[in-house]
């Protein structure tokens, strides 16, 4: 691996590299002291609302600027909100007003959705021209910092993966689901502005299935079955990452100055029919066409979680190589897939007496 | 409920309904009944705390009268608890306290509202707004203590997790292990690095763990424990504590374990595996092995793998590569994977090889099935030499491997039967002549006669550098030099 980079003329690459690095620290740094100023989207989300919180009580955060539709929640002389909707046409002109009045440098551009819906259209408007709308905003601010966030899927399970996926893997992302080609788009748009810019520092972390007691997602309600369907004959490994450690890497991302991809997951591999397991769950092994086509019809009757393309998930791998995480963001996972897991196990009890005493 | 109950039950009552959050469509008659042991520790407090306005209360209906306007129309929530924490929102738990009281103070109207209570009692004297006030405070109480419950109660869960990952982490991820064996002074910067850790000891009423999550510091934290050691340690802890972690490439150590002695008995009574030159294979340190595919391919890395384990010293166990079609093979793929097989990619192998592992590949592949039975000893075509850029590029060590299936005896039997055999995929199906006589079943499983030879490192390799990489032609006379030591091994097991 690492003489694979070992190639002769990167003294002068590296030389290069490191004036465009002080350049970009100063950019960073030219505000007041190094405090930073954050504006985020996407703070309904339980990841984001959590990154507010964290936001506002760290040391080298001046102020957290949120923007959404909905108030997360948060509050604290740290934090102000402005209610922007991203969907809305020409809401650039707004973000740009808003970013230029609070002296933003860092974005925190979080609203990708947690899982596949209904709604592809909206989805669609949304995370297309939604994060059109940011980078524009962020162009004309000229942030120096931009952190976005992508799943694993963009890679896609695929027959011919390796075992565990580096960044610079093609993304090849998941046929059939609008969701990934929607976060394909987002990575493809977000790519396009860090060649644009190249005084800024921008990442994209890429997250493994995000698994935690706060995080409701696809992965969560197909794990907390009775009888979990599976495909007959196949029993991939599976690779998630717990809430907290998302959170750690977004607030890493947001503290060091990193640009680049950076793949997101917890430490450890289970065997799907393991975290079925696990989670409380039967796994019901069913042909791979079958399940495809069950899931299918059943997501077209909004009766399941997924779509049919996510069958591919239970039959292949799509697990990360996080060796660029831990080497330049100095992400180590807290937590273990089995932990992750068992959080849910802890979890669902209390939900569900929650539940039954508001039912009441 | 009745006026004439002593204050502590209709405290207990109340305070229990602003502890649960109940919706306001609850009654305070269905109330009562599950008060006890979720509450337990509510009333002593709340009382003490609870002003003169006990005696307000009790001037105000009954909750049996209260039922039916309760139900009726459920008054806005008391803006007073919510509003009150919500204008000091410093922390995170001071936060979840202020949505947890504004959520309690929504459902305090269920307990005697103000509006709601019967007319008779709204005109009897100016009760009212006392009631309300003192059902604000001893609601915002409540929800305070609620706060540090669940606090605790988090800080509770959090406890066996750590525990047993403690326990199960240096077993079950062998691979991590060299970073995660720095020792806990190693750790200690990292256990105080994550921010996620850094919020949850900045918050004060949680306890401070230590780097090893078994030593607590705090003394408030002690009843949490054994909490948690009484509730959440048995099915928790044990399903953490269960070594049932997959290798990073899919190898499970449980599964095989349960397999090998079935394993070790195939090849040690069934096919009498014999070894040579097992010295040539390193006791430690990243080595290729390059072998042939004795006539069925499923078993080849099967029967490799536990015959090194059963006669190298060292033990060591080679993880083999399977060709795509073996691996996405529907219960087979996983059968192998789970006893050692790995995808065979470039990626892979390199990684395996990186982690100082021993790796054998079958560069025939699938064209090992397809030769005819008199060429049986004939190697295939080695591929494209993917092997042995690999080898060039990581360093390793290639050992030629032949894999003889010796079956002097029983080659006519085997002639016709090579078919089956194959269709089986098992190994040589090996049968005595005498078939139709002997054994009970008709096909009496006889011991063929198995040879591993293991050559020394191809020097031809050994001798290049990394620039012979973007050779082509280098790397396929490379290619045919291993493949040419491979067939001499197994010519010369054939001749002995």
């Amino acid at each position: 691996m690492t003489f694979k980079h070992a190639d002769s003329g990167s003294a002068a690459a590296d030389e290069l590299v490191s004036r465009d690095e002080s350049a970009k620290l100063r950019r960073l740094r030219h505000g007041r002291g190094s405090a930073r100023a954050i504006a985020m989207t996407g703070t309904a989300s339980s990841l984001g609302r959590r990154l507010v919180a964290e936001l506002a009580e760290a040391q080298h955060v001046a102020r957290v600027v949120v923007l959404d539709t909905v108030h997360p929640g948060v509050t604290g002389s740290k934090v102000s909100f402005y209610s922007l909707d991203l969907t809305q046409p020409a809401v650039d002109a707004r973000l740009t007003e808003v970013l230029e009045a609070e002296e933003i440098d860092t974005f925190v551009h979080l609203s990708a959705l947690e899982g596949p819906i209904h709604a592809t259209a909206w989805a669609h408007e949304l995370e297309r021209s939604g994060t059109m709308q940011v980078l524009h905003a962020c162009h004309k601010r000229r942030i120096a910092k931009l952190i976005t966030v992508s799943s694993a899927l963009v890679y896609g399970p695929h027959r011919d993966n390796p075992n565990f996926l580096r960044e610079d893997h093609p993304l090849r992302g998941l046929h059939g689901a609008h969701y990934v080609a929607d976060q394909m788009d987002v990575e493809a748009q977000v790519e396009k502005w860090r060649e644009k810019h190249p005084e800024s520092f921008v990442s994209v972390l890429r997250m493994a299935l995000v698994l935690g007691p706060k995080t409701q997602n696809f992965v969560r309600r197909y794990l907390s079955r009775t009888f979990v369907p599976s495909v007959l004959g196949y029993d991939p490994l599976v690779q998630l990452v717990h809430e907290n450690d998302a959170l750690a890497a977004l607030m890493l991302a947001v503290e060091r100055d990193v640009s680049g991809v950076f793949n997101i997951a917890s430490e450890g591999l289970l065997r799907l029919s393991t975290a079925i397991r696990l989670a409380g769950g039967l796994p019901l092994p069913l042909p791979f066409g079958t399940l495809r086509r069950v899931a299918s019809l059943l997501w077209a009757l909004q009766l399941c979680e997924a779509p049919g393309a996510f069958v591919s998930l239970l039959r292949h791998l799509c697990v990360l190589d996080t060796a660029r995480a831990q080497r330049e963001l100095g992400f180590r996972s807290r937590y273990n897939a089995r932990e992750a897991i068992v959080s849910l196990r802890g979890a669902a009890p209390l939900h569900d007496a929650k539940l039954l005493s508001e039912a009441r | 409920m009745s006026i004439d109950k002593s204050d502590g039950s209709q405290t207990e009552s109340s305070s229990e309904t602003a502890g649960k959050r109940p919706s306001a469509r609850r009654t305070a008659a269905e109330s009562e009944p599950p008060s006890g042991e979720i509450t337990a520790k509510f009333p002593k407090r709340v009382h003490a705390r609870r002003p003169a306005a006990q005696d307000a209360r009790e001037d105000a209906p009954s909750a049996t009268t209260l039922d039916e306007p309760t139900r009726a129309s459920t008054p806005p929530a008391p803006p007073a608890a919510g509003e009150g924490t919500l204008a000091k929102p410093a922390s995170r738990s001071a936060l979840r306290a202020s949505a947890r009281s504004a959520r309690a103070g929504r459902s305090s109207s269920v307990p005697p509202p103000p509006s709601a209570v019967a007319p008779a009692a709204a005109a009897s004297s100016g009760t009212t707004p006392v009631d309300a006030s003192a059902t604000a405070e001893h609601t915002d109480a409540a929800s305070a203590l609620g706060a540090s419950e669940l606090e605790r109660a988090t800080q509770a869960e959090r406890l066996p997790l750590m525990a047993a990952d403690a326990e199960s982490r240096p077993a079950a991820t062998q691979s991590a292990s060299s970073r995660d064996a720095g020792s806990s002074a190693a750790l200690a910067p990292q256990a105080e690095d994550a921010p996620a850790r850094r919020s949850a000891s900045r918050s004060t009423a949680r306890p401070r763990h230590d780097v090893d999550g078994l030593v607590w510091h705090s003394d408030a934290a002690a009843p949490a424990r054994l909490r948690s050691a009484e509730i959440l340690s048995t099915p928790m802890a044990s399903a953490l504590a269960r070594a049932d972690f997959a290798d990073d490439f899919g190898l499970d150590a449980g599964y095989e374990a349960k397999l090998r002695p079935w394993l070790e008995a195939l090849c040690r009574r069934y096919l009498h595996v014999e070894v040579q030159g097992i010295h040539n294979i390193p006791a430690s340190g990243r080595a290729l092995l390059v072998a042939n595919h004795s006539r069925s391919a499923l078993w080849d890395g099967i029967i490799l793998r536990t015959a090194l384990r059963l006669h190298h010293e060292a033990g060591r166990e080679p993880r083999w590569l399977v060709d795509d079609q073996q691996y996405h093979a529907p219960f087979l793929g996983t059968f192998v994977n789970r006893l050692g097989a790995v995808r065979a990619c470039q990626e892979n192998a390199e990684r395996l090889l990186l982690r100082e592992e021993l790796v054998a590949v079958f560069p025939e592949g699938a064209k090992a099935a397809e030769r005819r039975f008199e060429d049986r000893y004939r190697l295939q075509r080695f591929g494209r030499g993917g092997y042995v850029k690999l080898a060039l590029r990581t360093g390793a060590p290639v050992i030629p491997v032949a894999i003889v299936a010796h079956d002097r005896d029983y080659a006519s039997w085997l002639s016709r039967l090579s078919s089956a055999s194959r269709l089986l995929s098992t190994p040589m199906l090996a049968l005595r002549p005498g078939l139709p006589r002997l054994g009970r079943l008709g096909v009496p499983p006889i011991a063929s006669h198995i040879q591993i030879c293991i050559g020394e490192p191809v020097r031809e390799i050994a001798r290049q550098d990394a620039l012979a990489l973007r050779d082509d032609g280098l790397v396929h006379e490379l290619n045919e030099c291993v493949r040419g030591a491979v067939q001499q091994l197994v010519n010369a097991s054939l001749q002995a």
